[in-house]
């Protein structure tokens, strides 16, 4: 069973206004019914009308259903009841019948997930699409190596490289192209100047130059095989279905740690990474989440805990990405000593390079290190040996935190940046800046 | 790079020197980042920190200090929630230090009312933090300058409200 209580909420509530009210509301007299099974809990909240809002949760995921006009997931009627539950209010009941017909909905959706019949495509509307995409993408490559081209023949120091402006044009021009993730990374190009790091320049070049190696070997992709082949298009922003990777993907059944979890944002696509590692496989596998600004993820992976189920691989010559299949159960917490971080720098840095050998396009790979300090913008291992931080402000979220002990900490390692995620304090597992 | 950040400055229309020099600063993005190098020093000594003796605030309580901090007229009830935290003998949680720390750095008129909440963790990273050189310098911070904590005036409804809601929000707490 889950080891549900109020640690555990907080991982599964991202946000903070949304737990205070949940606070609130745990602690007034606006409850009918509060009672649980051994799946879920339900109560019933009354709010400002006639008809109280029936809530529920499901214990083993910490799904939950309200019936409150909120946007937000979980809404504080939600998060109230966790609190109830965890503080033992509720009582042993017989779930009523809008909570039986929600969990069979979720078990039914699940199972439809894993056995969808896919509806027989439109072969001759499909290949049509797929070829006005190409033909789209090639011409978008074309514009972009040209673009390229003519910032190398006019020289770095063109001023126009510090202008948030000159980027977001070509990265629009990307996005036109059906080509986002490129887009993204250009658009990502116009703030490096302000970051106030003294390497700025060479960070510059250095993605264009892995932009431009992109885009040759698209040019080639015929002669490449096939795995690295899938690498390049899902760089430059070609997706595969969900149901296609479920159905015929690498698919591994282990006990997973969810490691770290990192969150991104750009315009209105917020981005969310969590890291799982298999304590059997002993595989990581990056689960890559993504949604609107105004809409939640479609599920949360509570860092600190651990989960048994089935994970589906995306192909690549590096495989990372993967889709949850199936969870058998719940999550309990990690056991400290079945961590498997490295003991130093040198095992990430080899680490990286292997990757890299493997799949010259690989962005970062996971790493963990089992005792940790920062200093001055650098994380340091037990040996001494640092690697930059991408943002040197953890520097003093970390010493906050750490408390002058060393500690460990999970994050992503890009080759030349570490981006800190999560870390094991007296406080148990936190995720970077939480506040 | 140094032919990068000049420029090829070719006039004619073929880009062979362009796509020679991308080539390059390829091989050489990829040698760099497969090829990093960490710098070492000595690594520092275990300094464990002091154990806490106050309770932390709760959730609750510091989301009433976000709210109250960002609050266009109640701003000010900023001291009258450290008074009440200080009455609790609570300190703020370990993960907010740098945010409150920044407060007392910058801000004058709270930092004697929010010294206090900071607890041995914050006291900790003071002495040791070159970012808090000079605060370890002002008298707040050496003792000799102990001011008398005040709360703030209610001047208007619109805060008096404000005021009670909060002492409301977090009664329970």
């Amino acid at each position: 069973m889950t080891t549900w209580n109020e640690a555990f909420i907080q991982t599964l509530v991202t946000d903070k206004n949304s737990l205070s009210d949940g606070e609130k509301l745990a602690r007034s007299n606006k409850w009918n019914i509060i009672e649980n099974d051994q799946r879920s809990t339900w109560a019933e909240a009354q709010g400002s009308g006639k008809k109280p809002y029936l809530v529920c949760i499901d214990l083993q995921d910490g799904a939950t259903k309200c019936s409150c006009p909120s946007r937000k997931f979980p809404c504080k009627h939600a998060i109230g009841l966790m609190l109830l539950f965890v503080r033992g209010k509720a009582q042993a009941g017989t779930p009523p019948e809008w909570v039986t017909t929600w969990l069979d909905g979720r078990d039914r959706k699940r199972e439809a997930t894993v056995s969808k019949p896919t509806k027989a495509p439109d072969p001759a509307a499909q290949a049509k699409r797929e070829a006005a995409r190409i033909t789209k993408v090639t011409a978008g490559i074309d514009e972009l190596r040209l673009f390229l081209e003519d910032f190398v023949r006019q020289g770095g120091s063109d001023p126009r490289a510090q202008s948030y402006e000159f980027w977001d044009r070509i990265s629009a021009r990307m996005v036109d192209a059906q080509m986002q993730p490129i887009g993204a990374r250009l658009s990502e190009l116009g703030g490096l100047a302000y970051q106030k790091k003294t390497d700025w320049m060479s960070q510059l070049w250095d993605e264009i130059a892995r932009l431009y190696t992109l885009t040759e070997a698209y040019q080639r992709i015929d002669s490449l095989p096939e795995p690295l082949a899938h690498d390049i298009r899902g760089a430059i922003g070609f997706t595969l279905k969900q149901e296609d990777i479920l159905a015929n993907g690498e698919s591994v059944t282990d006990r997973w740690q969810i490691l770290g979890v990192y969150n991104d944002a750009q315009n209105a696509l917020k981005e969310r990474r969590t890291w799982l590692y298999g304590e059997n496989s002993q595989r990581y596998a990056l689960i890559q989440d993504f949604a609107h600004n105004t809409r939640p993820f479609d599920a949360y992976y509570p860092y600190g805990q651990a989960f048994t189920g089935e994970i589906v691989y995306y192909p690549s010559a590096y495989p990372q990405r993967a889709l949850v299949k199936q969870i058998n159960g719940s999550y309990n917490p990690i056991p400290p000593d079945s961590l498997k971080f490295e003991q130093s720098v040198e095992a990430i840095l080899e680490n990286y390079a292997n990757a890299l050998a493997i799949n010259p396009f690989v962005r970062f790979i996971p790493a963990g290190l089992t005792q940790t300090w920062t200093m001055r913008g650098k994380i340091i291992d037990i040996g001494g040996a640092q690697l930059p931080l991408k943002k040197s402000a953890q520097t003093q979220w970390f010493n906050a935190v750490a408390g002058g002990n060393w500690i460990p900490t999970f994050g992503e390692w890009d080759g030349l940046e570490f981006q800190l995620t999560t870390l094991i304090a007296d406080e148990g597992w936190l995720e970077m800046g939480e506040v | 790079m140094a032919q990068a950040m000049l420029g090829t400055q070719s006039t004619d229309q073929g880009t062979f020197a362009e796509q020679a020099t991308l080539k390059q600063l390829a091989m050489a993005s990829a040698a760099r980042r497969a090829g990093f190098i960490a710098q070492k020093s000595t690594p520092p000594t275990a300094d464990p920190a002091p154990k806490e003796t106050l309770k932390t605030c709760s959730l609750t309580e510091m989301q009433w200090l976000h709210k109250l901090e960002h609050s266009y007229f109640g701003k000010e009830l900023v001291r009258n929630w450290c008074i009440e935290m200080i009455n609790r003998k609570k300190r703020v949680p370990h993960t907010a230090l740098p945010r409150i720390l920044a407060l007392i750095n910058n801000n004058k008129d709270w930092a004697a009312y929010l010294l206090p909440l900071i607890g041995e963790r914050g006291c900790w990273l003071i002495e040791r933090s070159d970012t808090y050189e000079k605060f370890r310098q002002t008298p707040l911070w050496t003792g000799e300058d102990a001011p008398e904590l005040t709360p703030a005036e209610k001047p208007n409804e619109q805060v008096s409200k404000l005021l009670a809601e909060m002492m409301e929000g977090i009664a329970h707490e």
